[in-house]
């Protein structure tokens, strides 16, 4: 499967030069030879099982991992969060599998693997690696709860190909940049533009991951110009809004949710750069540009056909293992551009993160001690602000803090409703259907829970 | 093991739940000493940038954190408003 053995149609697992810098970790300049060097020798230690589920917080840790376990001929999973319940799922549907983790402490995994010992290998480079167009580099989960979601599949020709036209549509594939991403490197746009997008294009990638707006100007800063900064519209949003003062960036690349106008065109003139935003899904990957401020309509990549089926909105591309169904509704122009006009009826985006309504209310109503219960969206975005579910619950015997440390345990956090608010009935129709108005209507009338119960109540 | 909210706490408080619309919560109800972040309350990294971001406006200084991997300050109410106290101007 890998080198050695490479047919005519293996792909190399880089196409950049071995003296180019690929990373920058803790000030210090990674190149590429370097990380062959190491992905290599890391893989040689890997457990041998086939599925490897990367849990590294480190930008460069979790590059090591996932390109040593594909060199090792696994599969990595990549799951949706880290919730220690999703973890444990993934283990129990794929016996095979292990952790990689660069994390000490006490959330030991029985298989697992870590990659900082491989981060001091140096030798020689020996070949680049070259690897089977159809080998399954990796499956991402996208359900926003822990229960059985669709795995998508990722051959690494659909890694290969997509950071080929990724590099060219963000306008990376010629000269060289810096690039600084406040995404996790598990989402999959994270995964696209700060870690494969590296090995196929003229950039090199900070290994941090920084998260509060002074450390983005910090993380900015200690790498050299021309920066790139890889980020979404919470994180900007926070930037602006304290007048944070940033070194000179060339480019902001935003993702997950539309970025607002106004906040776009604030970036833009304060920090003297360009926004560039980013439509995709996890099924496939980026597939739309836009200029937030200039030209609101999104540009498809021309290499990615999209067409309506019915109410559906299909997309696919030569790259793609198959044709995928767009979550979003769009209206399309004249020109092959589109406008995005909302989402599909059970689906939920909070910051970049994508649920099932229906999914989520199924959870609910399993819990024990709830009678009867609905999650839903209780209004539109507010100036930019992330907006939250609502619950309306039945559940004489449980507190709001039961049912939402219940739900924890298998929602992720972004999901968890807020407010739950408890009530005698739900306004259900004789056939048993809830609509939102009438939702939204009991969450503004019903009294909040006050601090008349028993606050020690968990002991 | 409850202990009392300061004045500086409480007024910390209010800004907490009023940034991030913790309407099931009183301000008096948050612990000093919990833990802000994980399952005590809820809270994701989602609030933590709306509490740096409502904390910058409020107290007229960026929160800072000493690096990324020891967020202290964050830890619970107290630390949090400690913080707050050594370096507000406003």
């Amino acid at each position: 499967m890998i080198s050695g053995t490479s047919s005519r149609q293996d792909l190399p697992l880089t196409s950049r030069d071995p003296e180019d810098i690929l990373a920058y970790v803790l000030g210090q300049e990674i190149r590429v030879e370097q990380f062959v060097c190491q992905a290599r020798s890391l893989s040689g230690g890997l457990p041998r099982r086939r599925h490897a589920i990367n849990l590294c917080q480190d930008r460069y840790a979790f590059a090591l991992g996932f390109f040593g376990a594909i060199l090792a001929g696994h599969t990595n999973l990549l799951p949706p969060n880290h919730l220690r319940a999703t973890v444990e799922d993934l283990l129990v549907r794929y016996p095979e599998a292990y952790v990689i983790s660069d994390q000490d402490g006490p959330d030991r995994w029985p298989a697992s693997a870590d990659p900082r010992p491989a981060m001091i290998a140096a030798g020689p480079l020996g070949e680049i690696p070259w690897i089977a167009p159809d080998h399954l580099a990796c499956i991402v989960f996208t359900s926003g709860s822990t229960g059985p979601s669709k795995p998508i599949e990722k051959p690494w020709r659909t890694l290969v190909e997509s950071s080929r036209i990724n590099a060219r549509e963000l306008g990376l594939d010629t000269g060289h940049h810096n690039l600084v991403a406040t995404v996790p490197a598990q989402h999959m746009y994270g995964l696209e533009t700060s870690i494969l997008l590296p090995l196929f294009a003229p950039v090199a990638v900070s290994s941090e991951h920084p998260f509060l707006p002074h450390e983005v100007s910090e993380a900015l800063s200690r790498v050299p110009a021309p920066r790139v900064l890889v980020s979404t519209p919470v994180h900007i949003r926070a930037i602006c809004g304290q007048g944070c003062s940033l070194p000179s960036i060339t480019r902001v690349i935003s993702a997950t949710a539309p970025l607002d106008r106004n906040l776009a065109d604030q970036l833009e003139s304060r920090h003297d750069t360009r926004v560039l935003e980013i439509y995709g899904c996890s099924e496939t990957g980026c597939l739309a540009r836009r200029d937030p401020v200039r030209a609101p309509a999104w540009q498809p990549f021309q290499e990615f056909r999209i067409r309506r089926s019915g109410e559906q909105i299909l997309a696919s591309a030569d790259h793609l293992p198959r044709e995928f169904r767009l979550h979003d509704r769009m209206k399309f122009r004249s020109d092959g551009r589109f406008d995005l006009i909302g989402r599909s009826e059970d689906l939920v985006n909070i910051a970049g993160k994508r649920a099932s309504l229906s999914d989520l209310n199924r959870r609910l109503l399993s819990l024990p001690g709830v009678h009867d219960g609905a999650i839903f969206e209780p209004q539109g975005p507010v100036n930019g602000k992330v907006r939250r579910l609502a619950a309306v619950v039945v559940a004489p015997g449980l507190s709001v803090g039961e049912i939402r440390s219940h739900l924890r345990t298998e929602v992720d956090t972004a999901f968890i409703p807020r407010p739950i608010r408890k009530v005698s009935s739900l306004p259900r129709s004789p056939t048993g259907k809830l609509t939102r108005q009438d939702l939204v209507r009991l969450l503004n009338t019903e009294g909040k829970e006050k601090a008349t119960e028993p606050v020690e109540e968990r002991a | 093991m409850a202990s009392q909210q300061t004045p500086a706490e409480h007024e910390l408080a209010g800004l907490i739940v009023e940034a991030l619309n913790l309407e099931d919560l009183e301000p008096e109800e948050i612990e000093p000493e919990s833990p802000l972040f994980g399952d005590e309350y809820g809270l994701d990294s989602i609030d933590a940038l709306e509490l740096a971001l409502a904390i910058s406006k409020n107290y007229g200084f960026q929160l800072k954190s000493d690096d990324e991997r020891n967020r202290q300050v964050f830890a619970s109410l107290r630390s949090l408003s400690e913080h707050v106290e050594t370096n507000r101007t406003r």
